[in-house]
Protein backbone atom coordinates (compact mmCIF):
# COMPACT_ATOMS: atom_id res chain seq x y z
CA UNK A 1 0.00 0.00 0.00
CA UNK A 2 2.71 2.21 0.76
CA UNK A 3 3.63 5.67 2.81
CA UNK A 4 1.04 8.20 1.83
CA UNK A 5 3.84 10.67 1.63
CA UNK A 6 6.21 11.23 -1.21
CA UNK A 7 9.41 11.23 1.62
CA UNK A 8 9.85 8.02 3.37
CA UNK A 9 10.40 9.86 6.70
CA UNK A 10 7.76 10.64 9.77
CA UNK A 11 9.43 14.42 9.69
CA UNK A 12 6.94 15.14 6.58
CA UNK A 13 3.92 14.02 8.20
CA UNK A 14 1.68 16.94 8.75
CA UNK A 15 -1.56 15.09 9.01
CA UNK A 16 -2.99 11.62 8.15
CA UNK A 17 -0.73 8.84 8.84
CA UNK A 18 -2.52 5.59 8.16
CA UNK A 19 -2.22 2.84 5.51
CA UNK A 20 -3.78 4.51 2.25
CA UNK A 21 -4.25 7.97 3.46
CA UNK A 22 -5.03 10.12 0.55
CA UNK A 23 -6.06 7.67 -1.65
CA UNK A 24 -9.04 5.54 -2.59
CA UNK A 25 -8.25 3.08 0.00
CA UNK A 26 -10.26 4.30 2.63
CA UNK A 27 -13.53 4.25 0.87
CA UNK A 28 -12.91 0.65 -0.52
CA UNK A 29 -12.10 -0.47 2.99
CA UNK A 30 -14.90 1.52 4.23
CA UNK A 31 -17.27 0.00 1.58
CA UNK A 32 -16.13 -3.55 2.64
CA UNK A 33 -16.32 -3.80 6.36
CA UNK A 34 -19.84 -2.42 6.13
CA UNK A 35 -20.63 -5.07 3.08
CA UNK A 36 -19.30 -7.82 5.46
CA UNK A 37 -21.47 -6.97 8.43
CA UNK A 38 -24.70 -6.79 5.83
CA UNK A 39 -23.49 -10.26 4.73
CA UNK A 40 -22.58 -11.65 8.12
CA UNK A 41 -26.27 -10.72 9.39
CA UNK A 42 -28.21 -11.94 6.30
CA UNK A 43 -26.33 -15.49 6.61
CA UNK A 44 -26.88 -15.45 10.64
CA UNK A 45 -30.02 -14.88 9.99
CA UNK A 46 -30.74 -17.15 7.40
CA UNK A 47 -28.82 -19.85 10.22
CA UNK A 48 -30.91 -18.86 13.22
CA UNK A 49 -34.48 -19.76 10.88
CA UNK A 50 -32.58 -22.84 9.76
CA UNK A 51 -32.41 -23.73 13.50
CA UNK A 52 -35.96 -22.85 14.44
CA UNK A 53 -37.23 -24.66 11.41
CA UNK A 54 -35.74 -27.80 12.86
CA UNK A 55 -37.19 -27.46 16.30
CA UNK A 56 -40.44 -27.19 15.03
CA UNK A 57 -40.82 -29.82 12.56
CA UNK B 1 12.36 48.05 32.76
CA UNK B 2 15.37 45.66 34.04
CA UNK B 3 13.85 45.00 37.18
CA UNK B 4 10.56 43.79 35.10
CA UNK B 5 12.48 41.41 32.87
CA UNK B 6 13.78 40.07 35.68
CA UNK B 7 10.53 39.27 38.09
CA UNK B 8 9.03 38.26 34.12
CA UNK B 9 11.93 35.80 33.77
CA UNK B 10 11.56 34.74 37.65
CA UNK B 11 7.78 34.01 36.75
CA UNK B 12 8.60 31.97 33.69
CA UNK B 13 10.97 30.07 35.15
CA UNK B 14 8.19 28.88 38.12
CA UNK B 15 5.42 28.24 35.18
CA UNK B 16 8.30 26.26 33.40
CA UNK B 17 9.32 24.50 36.51
CA UNK B 18 5.39 23.60 37.47
CA UNK B 19 4.56 22.72 33.87
CA UNK B 20 7.34 20.28 34.11
CA UNK B 21 5.94 18.88 36.84
CA UNK B 22 2.81 18.67 35.83
CA UNK B 23 4.19 16.84 32.92
CA UNK B 24 6.56 14.76 34.83
CA UNK B 25 3.02 13.52 36.55
CA UNK B 26 1.27 12.63 33.99
CA UNK B 27 3.80 10.58 32.68
CA UNK B 28 4.40 8.76 35.73
CA UNK B 29 0.56 8.38 36.07
CA UNK B 30 -0.23 7.40 32.78
CA UNK B 31 2.21 4.35 33.21
CA UNK B 32 0.78 3.44 36.59
CA UNK B 33 -3.02 3.12 35.41
CA UNK B 34 -1.72 0.97 32.79
CA UNK B 35 -0.42 -1.84 35.53
CA UNK B 36 -3.75 -2.29 37.05
CA UNK B 37 -5.67 -2.69 33.86
CA UNK B 38 -3.07 -4.92 33.12
CA UNK B 39 -4.14 -6.79 36.40
CA UNK B 40 -7.79 -7.44 34.97
CA UNK B 41 -5.64 -9.63 31.83
CA UNK B 42 -5.04 -11.58 35.08
CA UNK B 43 -8.11 -12.10 36.88
CA UNK B 44 -9.99 -12.03 32.93
CA UNK B 45 -7.05 -15.18 32.47
CA UNK B 46 -8.12 -16.61 36.00
CA UNK B 47 -11.48 -16.87 35.21
CA UNK B 48 -11.20 -17.65 31.77
CA UNK B 49 -8.87 -20.57 32.78
CA UNK B 50 -11.33 -21.81 36.06
CA UNK B 51 -13.83 -22.21 33.91
CA UNK B 52 -11.92 -23.85 31.36
CA UNK B 53 -11.46 -26.45 33.87
CA UNK B 54 -13.42 -29.05 34.98
CA UNK B 55 -14.56 -29.34 38.71
CA UNK B 56 -12.24 -31.45 40.02
CA UNK B 57 -9.73 -29.36 38.91
CA UNK B 58 -10.73 -25.65 39.20
CA UNK B 59 -8.72 -24.68 41.87
CA UNK B 60 -5.42 -26.14 40.70
CA UNK B 61 -5.75 -24.34 37.52
CA UNK B 62 -6.33 -21.01 39.87
CA UNK B 63 -3.40 -21.91 42.15
CA UNK B 64 -0.94 -22.16 38.97
CA UNK B 65 -2.39 -19.25 37.40
CA UNK B 66 -1.69 -16.82 40.50
CA UNK B 67 1.85 -18.34 41.16
CA UNK B 68 2.39 -17.26 37.45
CA UNK B 69 2.02 -13.83 38.18
CA UNK B 70 3.53 -14.51 42.03
CA UNK B 71 6.99 -15.60 40.31
CA UNK B 72 7.01 -13.55 37.22
CA UNK B 73 6.81 -10.57 38.65
CA UNK B 74 10.29 -10.77 40.94
CA UNK B 75 12.40 -13.14 38.68
CA UNK B 76 11.08 -10.34 36.15
CA UNK B 77 12.67 -7.84 38.60
CA UNK B 78 15.78 -10.20 38.93
CA UNK B 79 17.03 -10.31 36.11
CA UNK B 80 14.28 -10.12 33.02
CA UNK B 81 14.39 -6.00 33.01
CA UNK B 82 18.10 -6.55 32.53
CA UNK B 83 17.69 -8.75 29.63
CA UNK B 84 15.61 -6.11 27.77
CA UNK B 85 17.65 -3.72 27.96
CA UNK B 86 21.42 -5.68 27.33
CA UNK B 87 20.11 -7.67 24.48
CA UNK B 88 18.78 -5.54 21.78
CA UNK B 89 21.97 -5.97 19.39
CA UNK B 90 21.99 -9.50 19.51
CA UNK B 91 23.74 -11.98 21.93
CA UNK B 92 26.95 -9.75 21.46
CA UNK B 93 25.66 -7.81 23.88
CA UNK B 94 27.25 -4.69 22.47
CA UNK B 95 25.72 -0.99 22.58
CA UNK B 96 22.98 -0.08 19.58
CA UNK B 97 22.79 3.02 17.70
CA UNK B 98 20.60 4.78 19.87
CA UNK B 99 23.07 4.40 22.73
CA UNK B 100 20.59 2.53 25.18
CA UNK B 101 21.38 -0.85 24.95
CA UNK B 102 23.95 -3.39 25.95
CA UNK B 103 25.05 -5.11 28.80
CA UNK B 104 26.87 -1.95 29.93
CA UNK B 105 23.73 0.55 29.60
CA UNK B 106 21.64 -2.84 31.42
CA UNK B 107 24.73 -2.96 33.99
CA UNK B 108 24.00 0.84 34.70
CA UNK B 109 20.39 0.89 35.19
CA UNK B 110 18.84 -2.63 35.54
CA UNK B 111 20.11 -4.89 38.17
CA UNK B 112 19.02 -4.20 41.90
CA UNK B 113 22.18 -4.02 43.77
CA UNK B 114 25.32 -1.62 43.29
CA UNK B 115 25.10 1.55 41.41
CA UNK B 116 22.45 0.36 39.47
CA UNK B 117 20.04 -0.25 42.18
CA UNK B 118 19.26 3.84 42.85
CA UNK B 119 17.28 3.11 39.52
CA UNK B 120 15.61 -0.18 40.59
CA UNK B 121 13.62 1.75 43.61
CA UNK B 122 12.28 4.89 45.00
CA UNK B 123 13.99 8.04 43.88
CA UNK B 124 12.81 10.88 44.14
CA UNK B 125 14.72 12.77 40.84
CA UNK B 126 13.55 8.98 38.64
CA UNK B 127 9.78 9.29 38.11
CA UNK B 128 9.80 6.61 34.94
CA UNK B 129 12.00 3.76 35.99
CA UNK B 130 9.53 2.39 38.33
CA UNK B 131 6.45 2.54 35.92
CA UNK B 132 8.42 1.20 33.04
CA UNK B 133 9.20 -1.75 34.75
CA UNK B 134 5.52 -2.44 36.32
CA UNK B 135 4.28 -2.21 32.77
CA UNK B 136 7.14 -4.54 30.64
CA UNK B 137 6.85 -6.74 34.55
CA UNK B 138 3.35 -6.94 33.37
CA UNK B 139 3.78 -8.21 29.58
CA UNK B 140 6.10 -10.27 31.66
CA UNK B 141 2.68 -12.28 33.34
CA UNK B 142 0.57 -11.65 30.56
CA UNK B 143 3.10 -14.34 28.32
CA UNK B 144 2.87 -16.75 31.50
CA UNK B 145 -0.67 -16.37 31.56
CA UNK B 146 -1.10 -17.11 27.92
CA UNK B 147 0.46 -20.21 28.03
CA UNK B 148 -1.08 -21.42 31.52
CA UNK B 149 -4.71 -22.11 30.01
CA UNK B 150 -3.28 -23.92 27.20
CA UNK B 151 -1.65 -26.59 29.83
CA UNK B 152 -4.38 -26.99 32.56
CA UNK B 153 -5.64 -30.53 34.18
CA UNK B 154 -2.15 -32.33 33.62
CA UNK B 155 0.65 -30.01 34.51
CA UNK B 156 2.60 -30.31 37.81
CA UNK B 157 2.60 -26.88 39.56
CA UNK B 158 6.47 -26.73 40.30
CA UNK B 159 7.39 -27.87 36.46
CA UNK B 160 4.59 -24.93 35.24
CA UNK B 161 6.13 -22.08 37.46
CA UNK B 162 9.57 -22.88 36.22
CA UNK B 163 8.10 -22.44 32.79
CA UNK B 164 6.12 -19.56 33.64
CA UNK B 165 9.43 -17.94 34.58
CA UNK B 166 11.59 -19.14 31.57
CA UNK B 167 9.24 -17.96 29.16
CA UNK B 168 8.05 -14.50 31.38
CA UNK B 169 11.36 -13.61 32.64
CA UNK B 170 13.60 -14.96 29.53
CA UNK B 171 12.49 -15.66 26.24
CA UNK B 172 9.70 -13.33 25.20
CA UNK B 173 12.28 -10.64 26.89
CA UNK B 174 14.98 -11.22 24.28
CA UNK B 175 12.01 -10.84 21.28
CA UNK B 176 10.80 -7.52 22.84
CA UNK B 177 15.08 -6.59 23.38
CA UNK B 178 15.33 -7.73 19.45
CA UNK B 179 12.07 -6.37 18.04
CA UNK B 180 10.54 -3.98 20.38
CA UNK B 181 13.36 -1.66 21.36
CA UNK B 182 15.04 1.28 18.70
CA UNK B 183 17.90 -0.89 18.86
CA UNK B 184 16.22 -4.11 18.44
CA UNK B 185 18.29 -5.46 15.29
CA UNK B 186 15.04 -7.45 13.75
CA UNK B 187 14.30 -3.00 13.84
CA UNK B 188 17.24 -1.52 12.73
CA UNK B 189 18.36 -4.44 10.09
CA UNK B 190 14.47 -5.38 9.07
CA UNK B 191 12.61 -2.74 10.31
CA UNK B 192 10.25 -5.02 11.56
CA UNK B 193 7.41 -3.46 13.57
CA UNK B 194 5.00 -4.92 16.03
CA UNK B 195 3.80 -1.70 17.81
CA UNK B 196 1.38 -3.67 20.12
CA UNK B 197 3.39 -7.00 20.52
CA UNK B 198 1.31 -9.00 18.10
CA UNK B 199 4.97 -11.60 17.55
CA UNK B 200 6.45 -10.35 20.27
CA UNK B 201 4.58 -11.38 23.30
CA UNK B 202 1.37 -13.45 21.58
CA UNK B 203 3.06 -15.60 19.34
CA UNK B 204 6.38 -16.04 21.29
CA UNK B 205 3.80 -17.15 24.17
CA UNK B 206 1.73 -19.32 22.10
CA UNK B 207 3.99 -21.28 20.73
CA UNK B 208 6.40 -21.53 23.68
CA UNK B 209 2.43 -23.29 24.89
CA UNK B 210 3.32 -25.43 21.75
CA UNK B 211 6.50 -26.11 22.72
CA UNK B 212 5.18 -27.35 25.82
CA UNK B 213 2.31 -29.10 24.61
CA UNK B 214 4.26 -31.33 22.53
CA UNK B 215 6.02 -33.09 25.31
CA UNK B 216 3.32 -32.89 28.07
CA UNK B 217 0.52 -34.67 25.98
CA UNK B 218 -3.16 -34.31 25.63
CA UNK B 219 -5.41 -34.95 28.45
CA UNK B 220 -6.59 -38.32 29.57
CA UNK B 221 -9.33 -38.90 27.32
CA UNK B 222 -9.07 -36.17 24.79
CA UNK B 223 -8.20 -38.61 22.14
CA UNK B 224 -9.77 -41.98 21.00
CA UNK B 225 -7.06 -44.68 19.93
CA UNK B 226 -8.13 -43.64 16.18
CA UNK B 227 -6.60 -40.32 16.68
CA UNK B 228 -10.49 -38.75 16.65
CA UNK B 229 -11.00 -35.83 19.42
CA UNK B 230 -13.33 -35.70 22.12
CA UNK B 231 -14.58 -32.38 23.73
CA UNK B 232 -13.56 -31.94 27.24
CA UNK B 233 -15.98 -29.32 28.22
CA UNK B 234 -15.19 -26.70 31.26
CA UNK B 235 -17.17 -26.52 34.37
CA UNK B 236 -18.32 -23.03 33.69
CA UNK B 237 -19.03 -21.62 30.25
CA UNK B 238 -20.73 -18.49 31.34
CA UNK B 239 -17.07 -17.82 33.98
CA UNK B 240 -14.66 -18.63 30.60
CA UNK B 241 -16.19 -15.79 28.43
CA UNK B 242 -16.48 -13.53 31.30
CA UNK B 243 -12.78 -14.16 31.76
CA UNK B 244 -12.46 -13.07 28.05
CA UNK B 245 -14.21 -10.28 28.14
CA UNK B 246 -11.59 -9.09 31.24
CA UNK B 247 -8.78 -9.95 29.12
CA UNK B 248 -10.38 -7.35 26.73
CA UNK B 249 -10.72 -5.02 29.24
CA UNK B 250 -6.99 -5.04 30.41
CA UNK B 251 -5.60 -5.01 26.52
CA UNK B 252 -6.74 -1.09 26.46
CA UNK B 253 -3.98 -1.17 29.62
CA UNK B 254 -1.54 -3.19 27.79
CA UNK B 255 -1.83 -0.99 24.27
CA UNK B 256 -1.60 1.96 26.32
CA UNK B 257 1.64 1.21 27.94
CA UNK B 258 3.03 0.53 24.65
CA UNK B 259 2.78 4.33 23.77
CA UNK B 260 5.84 6.61 24.48
CA UNK B 261 4.57 9.90 26.12
CA UNK B 262 5.84 13.03 25.19
CA UNK B 263 8.20 15.65 26.89
CA UNK B 264 10.35 14.03 29.21
CA UNK B 265 13.90 13.68 29.28
CA UNK B 266 13.62 10.09 27.88
CA UNK B 267 10.54 10.50 25.39
CA UNK B 268 11.25 10.48 22.04
CA UNK B 269 9.44 13.85 21.09
CA UNK B 270 8.84 16.74 22.95
CA UNK B 271 5.32 17.50 22.00
CA UNK B 272 3.71 14.13 20.28
CA UNK B 273 3.36 10.88 21.84
CA UNK B 274 5.32 8.01 19.75
CA UNK B 275 5.82 4.25 19.92
CA UNK B 276 8.45 2.17 20.85
CA UNK B 277 10.27 3.20 17.92
CA UNK B 278 10.30 6.83 18.31
CA UNK B 279 7.21 7.07 15.65
CA UNK B 280 4.57 9.03 16.15
CA UNK B 281 1.17 7.14 17.25
CA UNK B 282 -1.99 9.04 18.98
CA UNK B 283 -4.27 7.43 21.43
CA UNK B 284 -6.90 8.30 18.80
CA UNK B 285 -5.51 5.24 16.74
CA UNK B 286 -5.54 3.09 19.40
CA UNK B 287 -9.07 3.98 20.33
CA UNK B 288 -10.63 3.75 16.42
CA UNK B 289 -8.53 0.64 15.74
CA UNK B 290 -8.86 -1.71 18.79
CA UNK B 291 -12.47 -1.13 18.71
CA UNK B 292 -12.83 -2.12 15.39
CA UNK B 293 -10.33 -5.39 15.81
CA UNK B 294 -12.56 -6.13 18.43
CA UNK B 295 -15.81 -5.76 16.51
CA UNK B 296 -14.20 -7.37 13.54
CA UNK B 297 -12.75 -10.27 15.37
CA UNK B 298 -15.96 -11.26 17.17
CA UNK B 299 -18.05 -11.07 14.00
CA UNK B 300 -15.93 -13.54 12.17
CA UNK B 301 -16.01 -16.11 14.39
CA UNK B 302 -19.57 -15.92 15.19
CA UNK B 303 -20.32 -16.84 11.26
CA UNK B 304 -17.88 -20.37 11.47
CA UNK B 305 -19.00 -21.16 15.55
CA UNK B 306 -21.87 -19.35 16.99
CA UNK B 307 -20.26 -20.26 19.87
CA UNK B 308 -19.91 -17.52 22.62
CA UNK B 309 -16.34 -18.74 23.80
CA UNK B 310 -14.74 -18.65 20.01
CA UNK B 311 -17.18 -15.19 19.60
CA UNK B 312 -15.12 -13.66 22.58
CA UNK B 313 -11.70 -15.78 21.44
CA UNK B 314 -12.30 -14.12 18.17
CA UNK B 315 -12.50 -10.58 19.80
CA UNK B 316 -9.09 -11.40 20.82
CA UNK B 317 -7.86 -12.94 18.38
CA UNK B 318 -9.30 -9.20 16.35
CA UNK B 319 -7.22 -7.03 18.87
CA UNK B 320 -4.31 -9.67 18.03
CA UNK B 321 -4.35 -9.53 14.34
CA UNK B 322 -4.44 -5.91 14.30
CA UNK B 323 -1.88 -5.38 17.26
CA UNK B 324 1.46 -4.75 14.83
CA UNK B 325 -0.19 -2.00 13.06
CA UNK B 326 -2.78 -0.63 15.60
CA UNK B 327 -0.73 2.78 15.03
CA UNK B 328 -0.99 2.94 11.67
CA UNK B 329 -4.34 0.70 10.51
CA UNK B 330 -7.06 3.03 8.89
CA UNK B 331 -9.67 1.54 11.29
CA UNK B 332 -12.46 -0.31 8.58
CA UNK B 333 -8.83 -1.93 7.57
CA UNK B 334 -8.50 -2.98 10.97
CA UNK B 335 -11.79 -4.54 10.97
CA UNK B 336 -11.56 -6.45 7.81
CA UNK B 337 -7.78 -7.59 9.26
CA UNK B 338 -9.53 -8.71 12.51
CA UNK B 339 -12.84 -10.39 10.89
CA UNK B 340 -10.52 -12.73 8.18
CA UNK B 341 -8.63 -13.50 11.95
CA UNK B 342 -12.23 -14.46 13.59
CA UNK B 343 -13.23 -16.58 10.50
CA UNK B 344 -9.85 -18.32 10.59
CA UNK B 345 -9.88 -19.12 13.96
CA UNK B 346 -11.77 -22.24 14.50
CA UNK B 347 -10.28 -23.98 11.32
CA UNK B 348 -6.81 -23.13 12.19
CA UNK B 349 -7.50 -24.77 16.22
CA UNK B 350 -8.94 -27.67 14.96
CA UNK B 351 -6.28 -28.08 12.47
CA UNK B 352 -3.55 -28.12 15.47
CA UNK B 353 -6.32 -30.65 17.09
CA UNK B 354 -5.79 -33.46 14.52
CA UNK B 355 -2.44 -33.28 14.62
CA UNK B 356 -2.67 -34.93 18.22
CA UNK B 357 -2.35 -31.09 20.38
CA UNK B 358 -4.60 -30.58 22.88
CA UNK B 359 -4.57 -26.83 23.90
CA UNK B 360 -7.21 -26.52 26.38
CA UNK B 361 -7.97 -23.03 25.45
CA UNK B 362 -7.07 -22.80 21.97
CA UNK B 363 -4.04 -20.43 23.41
CA UNK B 364 -1.58 -21.54 21.06
CA UNK B 365 -4.04 -20.98 17.89
CA UNK B 366 -5.32 -17.28 19.34
CA UNK B 367 -2.15 -15.84 20.52
CA UNK B 368 0.30 -18.14 18.39
CA UNK B 369 -1.23 -18.33 14.96
CA UNK B 370 -3.16 -15.24 14.85
CA UNK B 371 -0.27 -13.29 16.23
CA UNK B 372 2.30 -14.35 13.44
CA UNK B 373 -0.69 -13.86 11.23
CA UNK B 374 -1.07 -9.89 12.00
CA UNK B 375 2.48 -9.50 12.42
CA UNK B 376 2.98 -10.85 8.48
CA UNK B 377 -0.75 -8.94 7.73
CA UNK B 378 0.87 -5.62 8.59
CA UNK B 379 4.31 -6.64 5.84
CA UNK B 380 1.22 -6.97 3.56
CA UNK B 381 -0.45 -3.45 4.17
CA UNK B 382 1.81 -1.28 5.57
CA UNK B 383 5.22 -1.93 3.46
CA UNK B 384 7.00 1.61 2.93
CA UNK B 385 5.92 3.00 6.11
CA UNK B 386 8.96 3.99 8.21
CA UNK B 387 10.12 1.53 10.81
CA UNK B 388 11.93 4.25 13.23
CA UNK B 389 12.41 7.95 13.05
CA UNK B 390 13.41 10.92 15.30
CA UNK B 391 16.32 9.95 17.92
CA UNK B 392 16.07 6.38 17.11
CA UNK B 393 17.67 6.96 14.09
CA UNK B 394 16.51 6.17 10.19
CA UNK B 395 16.36 2.36 9.43
CA UNK B 396 14.31 0.07 6.75
CA UNK B 397 11.06 0.79 5.77
CA UNK B 398 8.28 -1.94 7.17
CA UNK B 399 8.70 -4.60 4.20
CA UNK B 400 7.03 -8.09 3.63
CA UNK B 401 9.93 -9.89 3.58
CA UNK B 402 10.92 -8.07 7.06
CA UNK B 403 7.70 -8.95 8.48
CA UNK B 404 8.15 -12.46 7.51
CA UNK B 405 11.98 -12.49 9.19
CA UNK B 406 10.24 -11.08 12.27
CA UNK B 407 7.45 -13.47 12.66
CA UNK B 408 10.03 -16.77 11.87
CA UNK B 409 11.97 -14.92 14.88
CA UNK B 410 9.32 -14.96 16.98
CA UNK B 411 7.56 -18.32 16.53
CA UNK B 412 11.18 -19.74 17.07
CA UNK B 413 11.59 -17.82 20.45
CA UNK B 414 8.75 -19.56 21.77
CA UNK B 415 8.46 -22.87 19.77
CA UNK B 416 12.26 -24.02 20.75
CA UNK B 417 12.89 -22.58 24.51
CA UNK B 418 9.55 -23.67 25.24
CA UNK B 419 10.03 -27.18 23.96
CA UNK B 420 13.67 -27.67 25.42
CA UNK B 421 12.61 -26.92 28.81
CA UNK B 422 9.21 -29.17 28.47
CA UNK B 423 11.70 -31.88 27.47
CA UNK B 424 14.28 -30.60 30.30
CA UNK B 425 11.43 -31.04 33.20
CA UNK B 426 9.70 -34.04 31.69
CA UNK B 427 13.34 -35.91 32.62
CA UNK B 428 12.72 -34.68 35.85
CA UNK B 429 10.00 -36.17 36.39
CA UNK B 430 8.67 -32.31 37.09
CA UNK B 431 5.89 -32.10 34.24
CA UNK B 432 3.26 -34.10 34.12
CA UNK B 433 0.64 -35.10 36.87
CA UNK B 434 0.40 -38.94 37.56
CA UNK B 435 -2.31 -40.52 35.69
CA UNK B 436 -4.03 -41.62 39.25
CA UNK B 437 -3.44 -38.23 39.76
CA UNK B 438 -5.28 -36.75 36.67
CA UNK B 439 -7.94 -39.36 37.01
CA UNK B 440 -9.21 -38.53 40.13
CA UNK B 441 -9.11 -34.76 39.81
CA UNK B 442 -6.06 -32.11 40.60
CA UNK B 443 -8.22 -30.58 43.18
CA UNK B 444 -9.05 -33.31 45.30
CA UNK B 445 -4.99 -34.52 45.28
CA UNK B 446 -3.52 -31.56 46.09
CA UNK B 447 -5.71 -28.17 47.14
CA UNK B 448 -6.64 -27.81 50.71
CA UNK B 449 -9.79 -25.93 49.81
CA UNK B 450 -13.22 -27.00 47.52
CA UNK B 451 -14.16 -25.21 44.83
CA UNK B 452 -17.70 -25.43 44.96
CA UNK B 453 -18.46 -27.12 48.98
CA UNK B 454 -22.38 -26.74 48.37
CA UNK B 455 -22.42 -28.18 44.95
CA UNK B 456 -24.09 -25.96 42.76
CA UNK B 457 -28.02 -25.82 44.21
CA UNK B 458 -30.95 -24.75 42.83
CA UNK B 459 -32.11 -21.18 44.54
CA UNK B 460 -34.45 -21.52 47.21
CA UNK B 461 -37.54 -19.66 46.94
CA UNK B 462 -37.38 -15.69 47.04
CA UNK B 463 -38.97 -14.31 49.53
CA UNK B 464 -42.31 -12.96 49.28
Amino acid sequence: MGFPYESASWDVVDGAMFVGAGSFAPGFYTFVAAVICIVVLWKGNQSEHDRYAKVEK
Amino acid sequence: MEEQIVELAAKLAVVESKANVTNSMFAEAFYYVTIPLMILIHAGFLAYEMGASRTKNVLTSGVKNILAFAFVIPTFYFFGWWVYWGFPTGLTLSEGPAGISGAAYANAIAWGWGESAQYMGPNIVDQASGVFFGAFALFAATTASIMSGAVIERIQTVGFVILAVFLGSFAWVVAAAWGWHADGWLVTKFGVHDFGAAGLVHAVAGFFALGVLIVLGPRIGKFNADGTANHIAGHNMPLTVTGLMLIIVGFWGFLMACVIVPGEAWSWFGDKPSTIYGTPITLSALSFNILMAIAGGIIGAWIWTKDPFWMMSGALAGIISCASGLDIYFPALAFIVAFSAGLILRPCANWLERRGIDDAVGAVTVHGTIGLYGVIMLGVFASGFPALQGAAGEAPTISFSGQIVGAVVFGLLGLVPGYISAVILNQLGMLRTPEAAEILGLDPTKVPAQGYPEGIPASLQPAE
